[in-house]
């Protein structure tokens, strides 16, 4: 019996996820009077609520815009994060706490205290308005991270991978590119998970700091859209709308919840 | 393999010069804001003008910012109450032997990797809908027509709606947390426990709990500084009511300015804003403080 009960609210989670998501995308192919009726689809399958968001709402330019946003800032992460990773997670050397404790310390900066500086920063040096803003500032914030997380990996790795490397011949850069890297690979890729959620679901940094609406993000651009339909009544839009920035990350989390799960774990008991 | 300092400065230079950039630089300056007038964030410090803690006195007198921060203070207290409370149940259940664990962990944490633009439609537009929405639909089909008739979305219940809906979508990760560090607890004790006669409640309450005061300290720690630096539902959700407004998003009122009228005429103080991120930083340092030292321990227990 008490055994039994363990998975009520298991199922009752369940059933409720799979209403909240499967309501979105059922009532994203009706019309706004189909779900106000409640028959949703009493005039068959829209399919032209989504036609609407990519002819004439740009949405598959803000969905460009993210990827490449979330691509380059997810390449340029490791390029940054994982040499310092490296060198932390297995060299010993003198000012090696401080180093440590500065990505530490990063973590507990709140984002919101630093945009205002880093706004102005960004308008002096010219460096507003483009595609690369946004890019340069998800690799900034997202190093601090990576680096904590990263290094965990890299320590784990046995020492004498290195040491048959050296004595083929290879110099620190060579055996960190040919060895090290391909054998962390595990870890790159759980760090890299971790940063494309982030930025793909980012809102705050793209509110201050994509202020021209050609470098708008998926998630910006869907606030605008539903804004825009919610005063002009278009419901199914709105859930239309929705589950184009939904379906993505929902299919890639399905290939990949296994990766997060076992990476929080990991954060979490270094932490 | 010796690896000389230079290779050492060569691999840390670019992280560490971007840490002393994004992080440190910006951190100084907004201190040093919070203590000037500045009229617009393009501003050159010349045209700075000092002012002592002005901002920081007009803000504790300032009724948008001290609601704002009652808000806040509610989403931690009762909030924190509810996502503890759920993310303790899911932990114990997967740590408890459940069938397909993998499969409800990946389920529970799903909400958490949905962007809150997302989560706000669809709890907005969908479960707090008054005439085809979830609830009403449930309550209508119990006949609790009280309930039914419920406006979830009208000004008096919009803040307790939008806490529910955050809750939602933060529990898994909360959840995960704690799930890890229980199943870290070895299993001898439970074994040990299970000889003695111990009951699954006293197995919980006399191992789990004790065990997890690490664990469970460092996961109010991350809950401190998810919800004070509450942000993005304000705009998602509460689309900039009152109701629904923390300080972390009346920061961005005074910084960018406001859409809806409410808040116009007490906009754009640019120091003001610096000084809101400062309060929010300390307070969080503060109540970060005050639970590490009510979960100090003597003796660490190593296991």
């Amino acid at each position: 019996m008490a055994n039994k009960i363990r998975y009520v609210p298991l199922y009752l989670w369940l059933m409720f996820t799979i209403v909240l998501f499967g309501f979105a995308i059922l009532a994203s192919f009706s019309t706004t009077r189909g779900i106000f009726t409640n028959e949703l689809f009493e005039s068959g399958l829209h399919v032209s609520n989504y036609l609407v968001l990519f002819k004439d709402m740009n949405m598959g330019r803000y969905f460009l815009n993210s990827v490449i946003y979330t691509v380059s800032a997810c390449v340029g992460v490791l390029v940054v994060a994982a040499p310092a990773a490296y060198i932390l997670g297995r060299v010993r050397f003198r000012g090696r706490r401080l180093v440590e404790t500065m990505f530490l310390s990063a973590l507990s900066i709140p984002a919101l205290l630093i945009t205002i500086p880093l706004f102005t920063m960004f308008v002096q040096l010219k460096l507003t308005g483009s595609l690369l803003t946004l890019v340069l500032i998800y690799i900034c914030t997202n190093v601090p991270f990576s680096v904590f997380l990263l290094s965990g990996f890299f320590s784990s790795i046995p020492k004498e991978l290195e040491e048959s490397a050296a004595i083929d011949g290879c110099g620190p850069v060579k055996s960190f590119v040919k060895v090290m890297l391909p054998v962390a690979q595990p870890g790159l890729i759980t760090v890299s998970i971790f940063n494309f959620i982030a930025i793909w679901n980012d809102y705050i940094f793209a509110l201050i700091f994509a202020n021209n609406p050609k470098t708008h993000t998926l998630a910006l651009a869907l606030q605008s859209i539903v804004q825009g339909f919610t005063n002009s009544g278009n419901y199914a839009g709105i859930f239309a709308a929705s589950m184009v920035v939904f379906v993505p990350t929902f299919v890639l989390y399905i290939f990949i919840s296994g990766k997060i799960v076992s990476g929080i774990t990991v954060g979490a008991v270094k932490g | 393999m010796r690896i000389t300092r230079s290779t050492i400065a060569l691999f840390l230079l670019p992280a560490v010069v971007l840490y002393l950039c994004i992080f440190l630089y910006p951190t100084v300056r907004a201190l040093l804001m919070s203590f000037f007038e500045i009229p617009n964030i393009a501003s050159r410090m010349s045209d700075w003008s000092f002012i002592g803690f002005d901002n920081y006195w007009q803000l504790l007198h300032n009724s948008y910012f001290i609601d704002s921060a009652w808000n806040v203070f509610k989403i931690w207290l009762i909030g924190g109450i509810i996502v503890m409370v759920f993310a303790f149940l899911f932990a114990a259940i997967l740590s408890s032997g459940v069938k397909g664990k993998s499969f409800w962990r990946s389920l529970v944490y799903l909400p958490n990797t949905v962007t809150p633009v997302v989560l706000s439609v669809v709890w907005l537009h969908y479960i707090f809908n008054s005439s085809y929405g979830f609830l009403t639909t449930v309550f209508r089909f119990l006949g609790l027509d009280g309930l039914a008739d419920l406006q979830w979305t009208s000004d008096d219940h919009l803040f307790m709606s939008m806490l529910i809906a955050y809750c939602f979508g933060s529990i898994g990760y909360f959840m995960l947390l704690l799930n890890a560090g229980m199943e870290r607890i070895p299993h001898d004790f439970y074994e040990a426990a299970l000889l003695e006669g111990a009951g699954p409640l006293t197995k919980f309450f006399r191992i789990t709990l004790p065990l997890l005061q690490d664990v469970f300290r460092m996961t109010l720690v991350l809950w401190t500084i998810t919800a004070i630096n509450f942000f993005v539902w304000s705009a998602t959700f509460g689309q900039e009511s009152p109701e629904t407004m923390t300080p972390g998003y009346y920061m961005y009122i005074k910084v960018f300015g406001a859409k809806s009228s409410v808040y116009q005429e007490s906009a754009f103080n640019v120091g003001a804003g610096a000084t809101v991120g400062v309060i929010i930083t300390v307070s969080i340092l503060v109540i970060s403080a005050i639970i590490n030292f009510l979960f100090r321990r003597q003796e660490r227990l190593e296991y």
